[in-house]
């Protein structure tokens, strides 16, 4: 008879606690969320996002009034050799440029 | 999805733009981080395989919807994880044949036969190091879970690895948990794969080979290590196919890289661990991820002057869009490796130069293009924002001026920084003229080296509690 093995998982706990998102956009009686808000770009430096970028941004302003744009220029890359540094200084960053919601690219 | 992360973190609501098939290594990355439930706005197939206006036109038809909805419409969340064995819990029973079968439906294997990782096993292989198994060295920033000693051992038993290997898969942890190293960039979709690089007396003590065959598996040490490493590159860190790992191709694992400790004694040579500021008496573990490879095949002639030109071609022609690494997603990250064989580090050291002399000739030799080092990095992968030129890069204070004295295309250009990036390792066979060129992935698994403390752990607070307990 062939022996029966008991064996233990190879895999190790999250050390990571389960968080909620941020609250999305809420907009006044009568108005869009988006309307009157300032969104941050914010670009890896990959896969035609400075193509991509300006057509988000003609749409946006287009469609919801009063919305501001800030650009993915003003926050540096957000990947390769600098991430780590422009990450940790996101929140400080984006709180400077007091914004209000994020839109991140490219993730291909 | 790091930096959408960022802002959810600072209470800033995000979205995520994505190319159609990676939501789910968005979706594991966010996990790995916390965040089950973070807003994805997904783009109709890879951008980069659409014209402008076809972009464009995919985008306005569904993506920005997608934006506009990521940012306002409220997201339930909550969802309760499943629930998780712990590490004690038996987490299968049976045969071999059915361990292996249970390892391979859950995705814990990676296809071959694995060693069944009993309680005993993994305890056994603690035991012998002495190290606290619940000893936790930093978090897999890709899954969110803990890099544990217990984790290392268990990977490594079912690796096949012997208990006097854990000192080196502790080591090398150590180095996936260095923020520096980047592991979480293991699965992009180019596909590297890691390669250990071993120096020092222990090696040839604990049996790994640097001779003849010294990258083929088939010796113990070498090998077990090795396939250890992408082991718990899928257990712990997730990089699984489909959801972490987007490799489009990939390799089998790499096994483990040993200098020829005996031949660099003879030729007064320093071991890859000095470029990492070792000493050559140091047990030590250099890793990096590794694009290409390129075997450069009898090497003739017996000066240095000779054999000089044909490795440089090598190390050039092995040298591609990875060329972003000197100047776009890495900065002065881009550095090849180049294995010598026993016999031609020998005709270098016969004419009286040292690995830095050899570093030196190969840049100065090793060039290619302008032109082609542009196109490379731009126009053909577009992996470089701005499609600038080199010229470009060098008035702005990017790159060194040997880039561009001149603004002529067919200039010649390096492939590297300076002479100190290319990294040199003798090994193989002792009597045969060949070399093997390797690029490597620059800030996605860049070279980092860590010392192996042999030495019993003196830092057990938590003993693995009794069978009955």
């Amino acid at each position: 008879m062939e022996p029966s093995y008991e064996v233990v998982w190879p895999r190790s706990p999250r050390g990571v606690q389960a968080r909620r998102v941020a609250n999305r956009l809420e907009g006044a009686d009568g108005c869009h969320p988006l309307q009157g808000k300032r969104i941050a770009f914010l670009w890896d430096f990959l896969f035609r996002g400075d193509e991509l970028f300006p057509v988000v941004e003609r749409e946006l302003t287009e469609r919801f009034a009063g919305l501001e744009v800030v650009g993915y220029q003003e926050f540096g890359n957000t990947h390769g050799s600098d991430e780590v540094e422009t990450i940790a200084g996101l929140p400080t960053a984006l709180a400077n440029h007091r914004i209000d919601a994020v839109v991140s690219g490219m993730g291909c | 999805m790091r930096a959408s992360i960022a802002a959810e973190s600072a209470g800033i609501p995000s979205v995520s733009l994505i190319c159609e098939g990676f939501e789910g290594q968005a979706r594991a990355t966010a996990r790995g981080l916390g965040f089950d439930d973070l807003a994805l706005a997904v783009t109709n197939g890879h951008v980069d395989a659409q014209s402008f206006d076809q972009m464009v036109a995919n985008f306005m038809a569904t993506t920005f919807d997608r934006v506009v909805d990521g940012l306002t419409r409220p997201i339930a969340g909550g969802g309760e994880r499943q629930t998780e064995p712990s590490a004690l819990d038996v987490a299968a029973v049976g045969t071999i044949d059915e361990i292996n079968r249970a390892f391979i439906d859950n995705e814990w294997s990676d296809g071959l036969p694995i060693v069944p990782p009993t309680r005993t096993r993994v305890e056994s292989m603690i035991a012998a190091s002495g190290h606290d198994p619940w000893k936790v060295l930093g978090v897999a920033k890709s899954s969110g879970r803990d890099i544990s000693s217990w984790s290392i051992a268990v990977n490594g038993v079912m690796a096949g690895c012997a208990p006097e290997h854990l000192p080196i898969l502790i080591a090398v942890a150590e180095i996936l948990a260095d923020p520096r190293y980047g592991a979480e960039h293991s699965g992009n979709t180019t596909g590297a794969d890691a390669l250990m690089i071993l120096n020092g007396p222990a090696a040839g003590e604990l049996g790994f080979n640097s001779g003849q065959g010294a990258l083929r598996d088939g010796v113990h040490a070498n090998t077990s290590v090795g396939r250890w490493l992408r082991l718990y590159l899928r257990n712990v860190f997730g990089f699984v196919p489909g959801e972490h790992d987007k490799a489009t191709f990939g390799n089998t694992f790499r096994v483990v890289l040993t200098e020829d400790q005996e031949t660099l004694e003879e030729l007064d040579w320093e071991p890859v661990s000095a470029d990492f500021g070792f000493g050559r008496g140091d047990d030590v573990i250099t890793m990096a991820r590794m694009n290409s490879g390129a075997i450069i095949g009898s090497v003739f002639g017996s000066t240095p002057e000779e054999i000089i030109p044909y490795l440089a071609d090598g190390m050039a022609r092995v040298s591609g869009w990875d060329l972003t690494h000197v100047y776009g997603l890495g900065q002065a990250q881009f550095r090849p490796l180049l294995v010598l064989s026993p016999n031609l580090a020998r005709t270098f050291a016969k004419a009286g130069w040292s690995k830095r002399d050899v570093k030196q000739a190969l840049f100065d030799d090793a060039r290619i293009p302008a032109w082609r080092f542009e196109k490379l990095i731009g126009e053909w992968s577009n992996l470089t924002a701005g499609r600038r030129t080199l010229v470009d890069l060098v008035a702005a204070g990017d790159l060194p001026s040997v880039f561009a004295p001149t603004d002529d295309p067919d200039r010649l250009v390096p492939i590297v920084t300076d002479p100190s990036k290319f990294l040199i390792a003798v090994a193989g066979d002792p009597n045969r003229a060949n070399a093997y060129a390797f690029s490597n992935d620059g800030p996605h698994g860049d070279y980092t080296a860590r010392a192996i403390d042999h030495t019993p752990a003196t830092d057990l607070v938590c003993a693995i509690p009794p069978r009955n307990a």
